[in-house]
Parts: structure tokens; sequence; C-alpha cells
């Protein structure tokens, strides 16, 4: 069975499996570290400012809402998109030297 | 025999697992250039030929990705870089290195850790040249760091005076990296990095 690992994009969660070459399936963050429960369904990935850093979030709609409504009173919101982006474009890396 | 022992918090596995963030390049051998440049006295620029015409360095070492999975007993070939960077006569303040990738990606690597003997530029892998996937024509490869250092289809390599961020540390990974401290994020423990403006060190 596949099991849950850390993935590549820090502070999300995916699926493991050891006999594939491909990353796993992604998971919602939220339902995972609050319940330890394997939610695939209709991801979104949020853009957050935590601690002076950008980060990119895999969630569901529900703990997007949430995200975005407290996000957005702290100041910590940025922006979401539909789906799951895997991994930060280059453009929007902080001082991105070639 | 014994096992090979495992750095904390890592599990084998059986395949790698194929990240590419910034998509594979397909790089033509005939026009890839590695710039070896920065804080160096005598800047070079190598041809494929010239750096697999060098003497190679072959051993058996383990993979180890900062999310868990690990590739037992890799085979691995290229030239030492300390070796293709003397020439070069790194300048005594240059304290790290930037790996720069034809894609755009890049990784910063202490000095330390980047001459280290057993570092090296890697060309082929279990006996054969690197695939596109595996970051053909070439890529470092450093037996004590996490994987996303040993960048794939690098074409630069930069000495700089202060650590920068590169393209994961910019997201929170870890600025040295080492397995067996288990520096996988900035805040995790190990050595206290030094974090300077690129330049000021």
């Amino acid at each position: 069975m596949d099991e849950v690992r850390q993935a590549h994009l820090p502070g999300n969660f995916e699926l493991y499996d050891p006999d594939s070459s491909e990353p796993g399936a992604a998971l919602c963050k939220g339902c995972w570290e609050e319940g330890g429960v394997r939610n695939f369904s209709a991801l979104d990935t949020v853009w957050i400012k935590e601690e002076g850093r950008e980060a990119m979030l895999w969630l569901c709609r529900g703990h997007l809402e949430n995200m975005k409504s407290e996000g957005e009173k702290s100041g910590t919101f940025i922006r979401s998109v539909n789906g799951v982006v895997r991994y930060p474009a280059l453009s929007t890396l902080q001082g991105g030297r070639r | 025999m014994m096992e090979e022992a495992l750095p904390p918090g890592q599990v084998w596995g059986k395949k790698f697992v194929i990240y590419a963030a910034l998509g594979i390049p397909r790089v033509d051998p005939q026009k890839w250039r590695l710039k070896v440049d920065g804080l160096v006295n005598s800047p070079l620029e190598y041809t494929y030929a010239q750096l697999t015409s060098l003497p190679q360095t072959r051993y058996v070492k383990s993979f180890f990705c900062v999310t868990r999975w690990s590739i037992k007993d890799v085979d691995w070939e290229g030239v030492p870089i300390r070796d293709l960077v003397s020439a070069a006569s790194p300048k005594p303040e240059a304290k790290w290195v930037m790996f720069h990738c034809e894609e755009g990606y890049s990784a910063p690597v202490p000095i330390e850790d980047a001459l280290n003997a057993d570092a090296l530029l890697a060309f082929k892998l279990n006996g054969k040249p690197l695939s596109a996937e595996q970051g053909f024509p070439a890529r470092p490869f450093f037996p004590n760091l996490y994987a996303w250092k040993s960048a794939k289809w690098v074409n630069r390599i930069e000495f700089v005076g202060g650590y920068q961020d590169g393209y994961w540390e910019t997201y929170g990974y870890h600025e040295r990296a080492n397995i067996w401290a288990e520096e996988r994020f900035k805040e995790d423990h190990g050595k206290p990095v030094k974090r300077t403006a690129y330049g000021t060190a």
C-alpha cells in the first residue's frame, strides 16, 4: 500500500510508491495533518507568506476557504489557483539568479 | 554482510523518483559548455569531450532524497569537482559554490562539501551516460548531502563569497543539507549556517 510522505514541495504531502518513478498523488495538507485523512479530491494550490518566506500549499476547497479567510485578515494570503502546482515557477523565486 | 547504514529518517526505495521542477532539457553535448567562474583567478570553460576525457573516478554510493526515499548502491562515474576546478584557482574569499543548470535551477553548496574528495561531477550512472531524466550531460553528486543539491543539467559552477538561496532553498530547504545531521529544512537541527547576502561574506 502506498505510504504518505513529504512531497518535494516543502510543507506538503503525497503518496509514495517505491515501485514507481513518478511522484505520487497529492493530498490535502489540512485533511492529512488534522486527522490523517487522505483527501485527493479537487485540490487547489494556495500561496501564502509565512515568516517572511513564500510557501505553496495543496488544500481541498474547505481548507482553502479557511486559509483564505484567516490569511486575508492576517495578510498572509497571496493567491490561489485551481489544481495542484507541484513546483514553483522560476519567476516567482525571490532573487532568482540564473 | 552488514546492511548499509541509513541516514536518520530515510527509507530504501526501489526506483529513482524523477523530479524535474523546471522541465527536462534536451542538451546537445556538442554545444553544451561547463563554465567555472565567480571568485576564481582564471575562469574556465569545458566541453563535454574535454571533461569526459579527463581521468574518471568511479564509486558506489547511495542516493538520498530529502523526501525520505533512498536508492542503495548507485554506481557513479565522473571527475572529482576539485580536480576540474583547480585550474581555475578559486580565491580564498570563496565560501560557497552555486551550481547553475540549463533550465534555470540552482543549488548552493558549501565550499567544503563542493571540494570534498568524494564530490563528483558525474557523467555516468550505473555504467551508462546519464539519461536526460537523470541530468545529461552532467550533474554533481555529493554523497553526504540530500539529492536536491546534486543538480541535474548543470552548466555553470560559480564560486561566491556568501550564501544565497537557490531554487529549493527559497522555499525553505536547508542551506547545507547534510544527510547525517538531517538538515532538511532551514529550521532543522545541525550546525548553524551563516546566512549573508550574496557577495558580502
